[in-house]
Formats: structure tokens, sequence, C-alpha cells
């Protein structure tokens, strides 16, 4: 068994409808599997359809609850990029952001009541906010690993290739393999593996912005 | 997973699995419910292994059957759960209000998943006040673990106490995962019987008086067991303040606590039953000269450390909800217990540095809102869209859109906007025909679901055809109780456990409480909706249209299942000009604003195939994608 962390906390931040709270369960099953203590708080509102939904995923012996206070992720799975933006109160100076460079357009967008930001205007927000981002199109990889759904599979492989938790590369696929339904073990693990793969060509790119407090 | 049989495992489970794993390892005989978050998992959980362990599991028409139901197993001897949302307990109330007087002889718990801060519920009642008025003993449990726990415990003195125990969840422990160790599942079957026992079993006028005295003789032994549980529990740290918490409020004190590094500067007491232990606030009061209060959502336990602190004559500073020491509605998170905790401690909350506060200010006003919509697809929207056509060529003004409970509901957000009241279950019809019965003058058209109109909207129905109401009911029926998270219901032919059933037709229904117009749309065909629509909203009194479509999340599920590619459509730019009816009339999510050169674009990530935006476009520039 694995000693556990004093505290990692994970948040997932996406839009209804995107798998993000499969993928809070993979990384809460997992983290159970290598024994560590965890509490999860899945957030979402009426029927989860197309609003913001996060997931905090808090690893630790001392913790106690599983909503994490402000300032408190050291993690940041960014499902989509304004949602990133939405979760900044959550975020730690030296927290690392993975963010799905993939846009769903809120329809206060659709009937101009609103604009989206560019993609540089939410790095640069970002940057100022966390020490490190990692950038990748989750949704063209996971069309290529042959279903465009799987983007929370892609974002998991991301998770792992960040190496940011003690979790395993092989405690995730074992993860997969029992969560996903039958069938479809294969290609998610083909996403798993280019989400994993893609943030580890990116490490040299990486983005520096803001130091740890 | 609930079904392991590995004593001393520790598995990741859902609080509301942990629930139902408790019920299980207490060897719970039958477990009803109706679909309500936060607590549908409870009984989804109990049917996946009711074939393995032999229990029977039931999706009943709603709360008030379900604990009937529960009812009945518990007086014949047998264990039973019954769970619901807060707001489903309004509805057991009725009978709640009579088993308290007879008792039980089986464990009989009852589950209430309440929802603080109304993420998924029209209102954030504080369920705590159905134990106080009934005068049984409710847990309320801190964590997922506990959860288990306590619902285990809860069998064991329902029978002690021969009452019924309630559970008091809140979403955040339904919701939330935890690692929780597993203990031995009771396998023992018990054979129900039904004693007769009329003066205890019928409550009727007479009867009842001397059961309340029994109930009422009780309290004193309520007490003593509920007292005597470990779940209570006061820590001592130090006299500067007590600090009182409940439920997850638990939680987010020992952080704040940490936090603050105040370990050893404050007590803490943490509440988990009611009766709240009087010893153990008696204790807290008489090392303390300030308390504090947190907890969800109403100031109940505030309220009870008075009435100990005066007959006690102690004259102590009582701060909480009352007091706005903490904010006076809606749920708790470590961030607010230390804002509490700072300001009567007269300390400074240094959590978030001001130019933090500054960058994470800008961060969020920079994200567009994100409201709830309807699935790319959904068979509701084209039912909305049918609608909103069928009162316009009515020409008798706009209608008024009585509403209900379920995904439906969400047609009150732009721009479909037509949701103008909302309530309870069932109150589309029934508020409907106060508006027609008032006199009120536009065309009054009740949306209720397939699901909804099953649970509360059939006696409603009755009342409109008796009571000669001049009103359209439009039945979204999209074949599942989809918000919840596609449980079967009495519409679809399938029980809990996935067992074929007879098929309850929601026409025969209508047609047998008596609406003179009953007609069924498939809404994915607008044209046929539209002028069935409008012959429904002419018909002189109650007409019943029924909009079946089956939910778009099951379509495309079992096309994944078949391996059967799902025909997207595409926007033909050369003839779009650009109208935006689609997009601000119908509002599929997959529609999307072109800005740059004017035009509608579909998401070919979000598209279904439904095709409705195809009937939709004026000028037919919808088209299967891929074709020329």
């Amino acid at each position: 068994m694995d000693t556990d962390p004093e505290e990692l906390n994970i948040l997932i931040a996406g839009v209804g409808g995107q798998g993000n709270l499969l993928a809070s369960e993979i990384i809460s099953w997992a983290s159970v599997k290598q024994g560590f203590k965890i509490h999860v708080a899945d957030i979402f509102g009426a029927a989860q359809r197309g609003g913001a939904v996060t997931s905090h995923i808090r690893l630790g012996k001392e913790v106690y609850n599983p909503v994490m206070p402000q300032c408190s992720a050291h993690i940041l799975l960014g499902f989509e990029p304004v949602e990133c933006l939405r979760a900044a109160s959550f975020l730690r100076p030296d927290c690392t952001a993975i963010v799905n460079t993939r846009i769903i357009v809120p329809s206060s967008v659709s009937l101009g009541q609103a604009s989206y930001p560019t993609l540089d205007q939410i790095t640069t927000i970002m940057q100022g906010l966390v020490r490190k981002i990692v950038m990748l199109d989750a949704a063209s990889l996971a069309l290529r690993a042959g279903d465009a759904l799987m983007i929370n599979i892609v974002m998991v492989g991301a998770l792992a290739g960040t190496n940011a938790t003690p979790i395993r590369k092989e405690t995730f696929t074992e993860a997969i393999k029992s969560l996903v339904p039958n069938g479809t073990e294969e290609n998610n693990l083909k996403a798993f593996n280019l989400g994993f793969e893609e943030v580890h060509e990116k490490s040299a790119k990486t983005r520096i912005g803001a130091q740890p407090c | 997973m609930i079904g392991l049989e590995s004593v001393g495992e520790r598995v990741l489970l859902l609080g509301n699995e942990s629930v139902a794993r408790g019920a299980v390892e207490a060897g719970v005989q039958v477990a009803s419910s109706y679909p309500g978050t936060p607590s549908s998992e409870i009984l989804e959980a109990i049917a996946s292994v009711s074939r393995q362990l032999g229990i029977y599991a039931e999706w009943s028409t709603n709360e008030k059957v379900a604990f009937e139901v529960a009812i009945g197993a518990a007086i014949s001897g047998v264990r039973a759960i019954s769970s619901m949302k807060h707001v489903g307990v309004n509805w057991a109330a009725d009978p709640l209000f009579s088993i308290n007087q007879t008792g039980v002889v089986g464990g009989l718990v009852l589950v209430t998943a309440d929802d603080p801060g109304a993420y998924a519920s029209q209102n954030e009642q504080d369920n705590r006040f159905y134990a106080l008025a009934s005068e049984l003993p409710m847990l309320e449990p801190a964590d997922v673990q506990e959860a288990k726990e306590m619902t285990v415990k809860a069998f064991d003195i329902s029978e002690e106490l021969e009452l019924p125990v309630m559970l008091r969840l809140t979403a955040r422990i339904c919701h939330a995962r935890a690692d929780v160790t597993l203990g031995p599942i009771k396998k023992e079957k018990r054979q129900a019987r039904f004693h007769k026992d009329p003066a205890r079993w019928v409550m009727m006028a007479g009867r009842s008086r001397p059961r309340h005295k029994w109930l009422c003789d009780r309290q004193p032994r309520v007490e003593a067991v509920v007292e005597a549980l470990s779940f209570n529990r006061l820590e001592i740290g130090g006299k500067e303040l007590g600090v009182i918490a409940s439920g997850v409020s638990y939680g987010y004190v020992k952080e704040a606590v940490k936090k603050l590094k105040l370990d050893k500067r404050v007590s803490v007491l943490k509440v988990a039953t009611y009766p709240i232990p009087r010893a153990l606030v008696r204790s807290l009061i008489d090392s303390v000269s300030t308390v504090l209060i947190f907890e969800e959502v109403d100031p109940i336990i505030e309220h009870y450390v008075k009435t100990v602190a005066f007959d006690d004559k102690k004259n102590i500073q009582i701060r909480g909800r009352l007091t706005g020491d903490v904010q006076r509605q809606w749920d708790l998170n470590v961030d607010l217990v230390i804002d509490s905790l700072c300001r009567v401690l007269n300390l400074r909350n240094e959590q978030l540095p001001e130019e933090r506060q500054r960058l994470v200010k800008k961060a969020i006003e920079t994200a567009p809102p994100r409201l709830l919509a309807l699935c790319a697809g959904c068979p509701h929207a084209a039912t909305y869209y049918a609608l909103k056509r069928a009162v316009y060529k009515l020409a008798r003004g706009p209608a008024i859109y009585s509403g209900d409970i379920g995904c439906y509901t969400l047609g009150a957000n732009v721009p479909i906007d037509m949701q103008d009241t909302n309530y309870c279950m069932g109150a589309s019809i029934g508020v409907g025909c106060g508006f027609s019965q008032a006199g009120v003058r536009e065309p009054i058209v009740a949306t209720i679901g397939d699901s909804t109109f099953l649970h509360a909207g059939v006696p409603a129905l009755i009342n409109a055809v008796y009571n000669r109401a001049h009103l359209t009911i439009v039945v979204f029926d999209n074949r599942a109780t989809a918000m919840t998270g596609f449980q079967p219901h009495p519409g679809t032919g399938v029980t809990a456990t996935g067992e074929k059933t007879t098929e309850i037709l929601i026409e025969d229904v209508a047609k047998a409480c008596g609406a003179g117009f009953v007609e069924v749309v498939d809404p994915h065909n607008l044209e046929d909706s539209i002028t069935v629509m409008r012959r429904g909203l002419s018909y002189d009194g109650v007409s019943v249209i029924i909009s079946r479509g089956q939910c778009v999340r099951d379509v495309l599920r079992d096309a994944r299942k078949k391996g059967v590619a799902t025909q997207l459509y595409a926007v033909d730019s050369q003839k779009c000009n650009g109208c935006k009816v689609c997009i601000s009339m119908f509002g599929c999510p997959a529609l999307t604003w072109k800005g740059d050169d004017k035009k509608a674009e579909i998401d070919q990530v979000l598209c279904a195939g439904c095709g409705v935006c195809a009937q939709v476009c004026p000028l037919k520039a919808v088209r299967p994608a891929g074709a020329e």
C-alpha cells in the first residue's frame, strides 16, 4: 500500500455531458486502489445538461470533507476553456492546469447576450493565476481514438502524463478497464494513451506563469 | 459493488451507495423509492443486488406510495427502507404522521436526501423539522463512511424503540465519493407476518388518542438511546469558543480549525442525532462563554441550545444563523466557516490575498454564463417549438404555461422561455385549473412529464375534468424519468429490477379520467404536432396531447450499443441567410452562430441527428451532413 500524500486536491471543471463524472470516478477508483484515503464531490445542478459541472477530488490523511476551500487545487483538469476561468477561486498559485482547448459555446453566446473570450485572452488570465499550463486538443485526440465522446479519458491520460499525482499509469489503465462500458475498453485505452503521450510531448513547450506563493 | 462480501475491504462508494450498502449489511428485505436528486442512487444500488441477495426493490409511483410499501413490510416484521428527496417527504408526510403513532415491528428507515442550496430542487427545505414534528429519531451522517454505519444503526434502534428512524442526508453526502470499509452482510431472511391488533394498527378517531400518548411516553427512552450513540462527540480543545456542527458542516469545521490553527483554542461538538444530545450540549456550554453553530439549513440546533441555556440559567452568547454570524440561508463550505470563525474570534481572514482576489474576479467575469439547456436532439425542445408555433397560429395571444418538475422545466430558460410557473410535482395541472376557474383569459397550457403525470398528474387531471376547467395538458413523454438518471416508471413497462410488466399507457389513463380530447403526437414530426396542438388548444374543455419521443440520451445509447452510425445534420452556408430562427426560436445547443460570416452552424460533436432543425429552418438550409 502506498503512503497517503499529506493533501492533494484535483479539480475537474467542465460542461455537463462531457463525461466529467466518469473521469472523476476513474481518478478516485485508482486512488483507492493504491490505498489512498479519498474524498470526492461531484457538483452539478439540475440534470447536469449543458451547465457548468465540477468535481473536487481530495487525497490525503488530513482531509475531512470533499469540497475544497478556495485556493486549494494543486491540479486543474479543465475540460473546457472558459470553465477553467469559472473555477479560478479554487486554484493555488502553484497549480498545474491541464486545459482542453475545445470550446463549447454557451447559449448566452449564441444568442448574442455574452461573448466568448479568445484562447489567447484565456491563456493570459490563466498565466496570472497558475504556475503551469498544459494545453491540448482533447476532442481531436478522442476522435483519433475512435469517438469524440472520449475526451474525458484523453484528459485522464493527460493527467497521468504530467506525473503530478502519486497514481501510477497502470493503476489508471486498470481503473479505465473496470469502469468503462464493456466492449469499449480498447478504444478508451487508446484515448488514454493519446492524452498521456500528448502531455509528455508538450512538457517542453510548457508555459510558465505565476510563481508559487 | 455494494454486494461485495469481503469484510474489511476498502472500496470507493458514493454516499448514496454507502447508505444502500448499510441497508444490505442490516439485512433489509424491502426497499422502495421514487427517483429524485440527490436520492436516486440509493434504490438503484439496492436494485442492482436485489436478485443476488433476495431483496425486493421497487420504484413506486410516488413517495407516499413508496413509504406505504415500506410501512406494510415493517409492520409485518421485516426490515424496510424508503428513500426520497427532501420534497418527496412532503408526499410521504401523510403516512409518516400516523406510522409514528403505531410504531413498527421490523426496522423501518426513511431516508430524506435534502438539498441545501437548492442545486437540483425547487427549494432547500430542512427536513430535520419532520423528525421534530413527528417526534421520531433522526440520524445525520457527517461523511460517506458514517452514512453506512448510521444506516445499520438506524435499523437496530428502529427495532429497539419500535419506531421508524429517519436518516437525513444532504446532497454533499449523497453525491460524495469516499473509501468505505465494508462490514458483514446479514443474510438470514425473516418471514413476513402481520399480527392483527386493531388498537395499534387502525388509526381512526378515538383509537389514535392513546397512540399519541404512547409516542409521547416513549420520548425519554428515545432521547436516552439516541444520546448514547457515539456519532455524537465532544472534542475538547480550548475554552475560547465552543463550536457545534452537524452533517457535512462538521468536516468544514475540522478543516477550518486546522487552517486557522485553532485546535488549542476551540472545542467542537459534533451533533449527529435528533433528539439533540442534551448532556453533551450541557458539557459544552458549561465550559465556554460563546457558542457558534454551523448547521444546514435552518437554525434548529441554535434554537435548541437556547432552550438548554435557558433551562440551565446559563448567560452565554449563542451565535449562528439567527445572529447573522452564519449566512441565514443556503449551504455552507469551508470558506464560509472560516469567515464566521474569524468574525467571532476577531481574526483577520487572510485566506485569499487581495491581489489574488482581483485576478479571480477578472477570470470569473470573463467567463460567459452557461445556463442549463435541453440536450441537443431532445424531443422536449421539438415539443416546445411545435407548441410555440401552434399557440402563435391560434392567434389568441400568448399562452400561460404552468410548468412542472422534470427535464422540461429547463424550457424556462432562453430561448424557449415557456415555463411561467413551477412549484412541485403535478402542480402544472392543478395550478392550470386555478387559472381557468379564476377567469384568466389567455390559453392555459399545463406542461408535464410522463413520470410526473403518473406520480401526481392523474388526480389533478380528474379534478380538471370533474370541475370542467378549460385547459390543454401537454405530456412531455420521453419514456423515462430522464432528469434523475433514466429510471423506469409505470409507463415504460419495466420495473426497477429490469422485469417486464404491464405498460400503463398515458392516453388510456387520460381517456379513463374523462378528458374529451386525447391525442398522441411524435414531436419529431413538427407539422403534424403543430396541427394536433392547434386542435387541442381550440378544444372546449380539457384536452390532453401526449408528445411521445424517446429521450435522445437513450436513443444515442441504443445506437452506440448496436453500432449504428447516427446521421448528423449540417447547415448549407450558401442557403443560410442568417435569420437566426433556429437559434433564437428553437435553441438546440448544437446550433451556434458564426459571427464572422453571420450564418448558423451545427456543432458536429453535439448534433444528435434528430433532424428537427431541418424542419424549423424556413429556407431549408439544414440537410443531412455529407449530402450534396
